[in-house]
């Protein structure tokens, strides 16, 4: 009779972790995110980048690493480079709202020709909208107008 | 049988030796369960959509304010809902997500506790039945929106808990409070929501099948009080009922938008209803389709097929027809008018079936059906402990007991990956939730409430629990779990 239960007494026991674990303080089967602010915003992980941001008071601005398998190769990269890359229009408008600037018009214009060229219109729009407000799309790598 | 689930008119024979102990055990195991799922609410913030702007109004009008403006609403008739929402939105004391939470977890342990109550527990074979019958109960599509919905306080999840209040208190030991209790809990289920209706069909169904927990003076008194219900809802209060413009809706392979479903059905709107009642109908026996959409046969023909959808289908197909071969098993019963506490479970379920599906006329959504799903989960329970019965009947090394085992074995799997599966959602749903917070940010202007400062306060309160909390999200969980754990 019990071999016919056997699955649900595995998943019975996690219960029974997670219960014991939550009533001794512990986060089990609720992994610590432990990621920087561009993994996150690589993730779009909204939440994490606002948490790193408000309560870490890490730095939106300056590059930080991307572990391997995220956006592929482990690289180091801008949150707003990140969000760039997956497309998220959101992500990088919680970004700014939290402070990522982009004040260097070189990088600006490279991220916007990024963004134009992987046809996130909604993404161009909002970075457009950024530091002095003009349109680097003219001269991006090849003709970007939409 | 008798020794497995509790089968004899009597509500309270412990008299078995061990019999107390296996009784008691199943009331542990379900708690743990409803625990282990309360630790994973916990962690998830309070949804945006349907939660700010509710708070927002009983905040502004107060409990009195707001339970008398429902009473003037059309459509529906939920002062209850409100009332429940302004009393604990003013014992929250701004520790929001501490008290919607915990009144998320009490609901759950409840339903645990009621839902085991049902089973009547007395032998080791019956305790082996109750963690096929919890798996199916909060592993089902139906009882899903009632866990993963981030609302301070889950409307549905109190309709189920009312709902195996009614059936405990009819399916009991027969005494005068429990015709208060009833009268009672209808009046509070009725005015809460619409579905909270089934309480009277439980009475009755229980009523019908010979238990008489609620004797006959109570099942007349709940009776005239839904009669009551009727005539001040279409009468003096005219809150009438939804039309077809109210929501989205599914049907057939998508969901269809108000102004789409006015210009198919518009002119004979009861094609449209009559469609809902089927599809919550055919959900609960094979889930499918979910919310009205054939999700499974879309995915079926244009070969998007995911091991999930078959897990879906195949496990909830599966207790159907456990159901099925049970109800065959006492077909002598039936026949001889004979009702054991299975049998009047299994009567109830059907009744409870085919209301709630009738309730959900006006749109389709799985977790309108929780009720039918739950009374599903116990008549599939008993099915379960029936078949343990049988294995425990017969002599070990028979073909037969193999083949059985095996396939409750096929079944146990299919649901404990859905229990597991809801627990990842929860993930998600955490994570998607957090998300919605942070992207609209600390802003009063959505809800228009710049100029009020205490609602101003009670956004920026919640945007902060939510910024604080950690969620992981299920990107560092093992790769491909989305292919295998049901999303709603």
């Amino acid at each position: 009779m019990l071999m016919a239960i056997v699955p649900l007494l595995v998943a019975f026991f996690g219960s029974v972790w997670a219960v014991v674990g939550w009533a001794g303080g512990a986060s089990p089967f609720w992994p610590d995110p432990m990621m920087s602010i561009s993994e996150a915003a690589a993730l779009g992980n909204a939440g994490e980048v606002v948490r790193l941001i408000e309560i870490e008071r890490q730095d939106p601005n300056r590059a930080w690493p991307v572990r391997e398998g995220i956006l592929g190769a482990a690289r180091t990269l801008t949150p707003l480079e990140a969000a760039v890359s997956i497309r998220r229009a959101q992500m990088v408008q919680v970004l700014i709202r939290e402070g990522a600037t982009l004040t260097d018009a070189p990088a600006r214009a490279a991220l916007i020709c990024r963004a134009a060229d992987s046809g996130a219109s909604d993404v161009v729009e909002l970075l457009l909208k950024t530091a002095d407000g003009s349109d680097p799309r003219a001269n991006c790598p090849r003709a970007h107008t939409d | 049988m008798n020794a497995t689930l509790e089968q004899s008119d009597s509500a309270t024979t412990l008299a078995a030796p061990g019999a107390r102990w296996w009784h008691r055990a199943a009331y542990g195991y379900a708690v743990i369960v409803a625990l282990g799922l309360a630790y994973f609410i916990s962690k998830s913030p309070l949804q945006v959509n349907d939660c700010v702007d509710n708070l927002l109004e009983v905040q502004r009008q107060g409990f009195r304010g707001t339970v008398v403006s429902q009473f003037l609403s059309h459509a529906f008739l939920r002062p209850f809902l409100w009332a429940q929402l302004a009393i604990s939105f003013d014992l929250a004391n701004g520790r929001y997500h501490e008290m919607y939470k915990a009144i998320h977890a009490v609901q759950l342990v409840a339903t645990a506790l009621l839902f085991i109550n049902l089973l009547r527990v007395r032998s080791l074979a019956g305790l082996l039945a109750v963690p096929f019958g919890v798996a199916v109960l909060f592993g089902a599509h139906t009882f899903t929106g009632t866990i993963v919905e981030g609302f301070p306080i889950n409307t549905f999840l109190t309709i189920v808990v009312c709902c195996l209040m009614a059936a405990n208190l009819s399916l009991g030991r027969p005494a005068w409070w429990r015709d208060v209790a009833a009268a009672v809990l209808f009046v509070f289920a009725a005015f809460t929501v619409e579905s909270g209706l089934l309480v009277w069909v439980i009475v009755g169904a229980a009523w019908l099948t010979g238990a008489r927990g609620v004797s006959t003076r109570g099942v007349i008194a709940t009776t005239t009080l839904l009669v009551g219900y009727f005539v001040l809802r279409f009468g003096p209060l005219h809150v009438g009922m939804p039309a077809l413009i109210e929501r989205s809706s599914g049907f057939g392979f998508r969901v269809l938008d108000p102004p789409e479903l006015i210009a198919l059905f518009g002119a004979r709107p009861w094609l449209f209803y009559a469609y809902n009642v089927a599809c919550q109908l055919l959900t609960v026996l094979f889930a499918e389709p979910k919310g009205g959409v054939f999700v499974f046969v879309r995915r079926l023909t244009s070969g998007e097929l995911l091991p999930r959808d078959v897990m879906a289908v195949a496990s909830t197909t599966g207790a159907t027809l456990l159901i099925a071969w049970y109800v065959w098993t006492r077909r002598g019963e039936w026949r001889r008018g004979v009702f054991g506490h299975g049998e009047r479970l299994a009567i109830v379920f059907l009744a409870v079936w085919i209301a709630n599906a009738v309730l959900s006329y006006a749109y389709t959504k799985d977790v309108i059906a929780s009720p039918a799903g739950v009374f599903h989960a116990l008549a599939a329970t008993m099915a379960f402990a029936h078949a343990l019965a049988r294995i425990e009947r017969m002599p070990s090394f028979r073909p037969s007991v193999a083949g059985l085992t095996l396939v409750l074995m096929l079944l146990s799997t299919g649901w404990a990956v859905k229990l597991v599966g809801v627990h990842y959602h929860l993930h998600d749903t955490a994570y998607l939730n957090r998300n919605d917070w942070m992207e609209m940010g600390p802003t009063t202007t959505r809800w228009q409430v710049p100029e009020d400062p205490r609602g101003a306060a009670m956004i920026r309160e919640l945007y902060e629990q939510a910024v604080r909390m950690r969620v992981p999200g299920t990107y560092f969980y093992p790769g491909q779990g989305w292919r295998y754990f049901e999303s709603w």
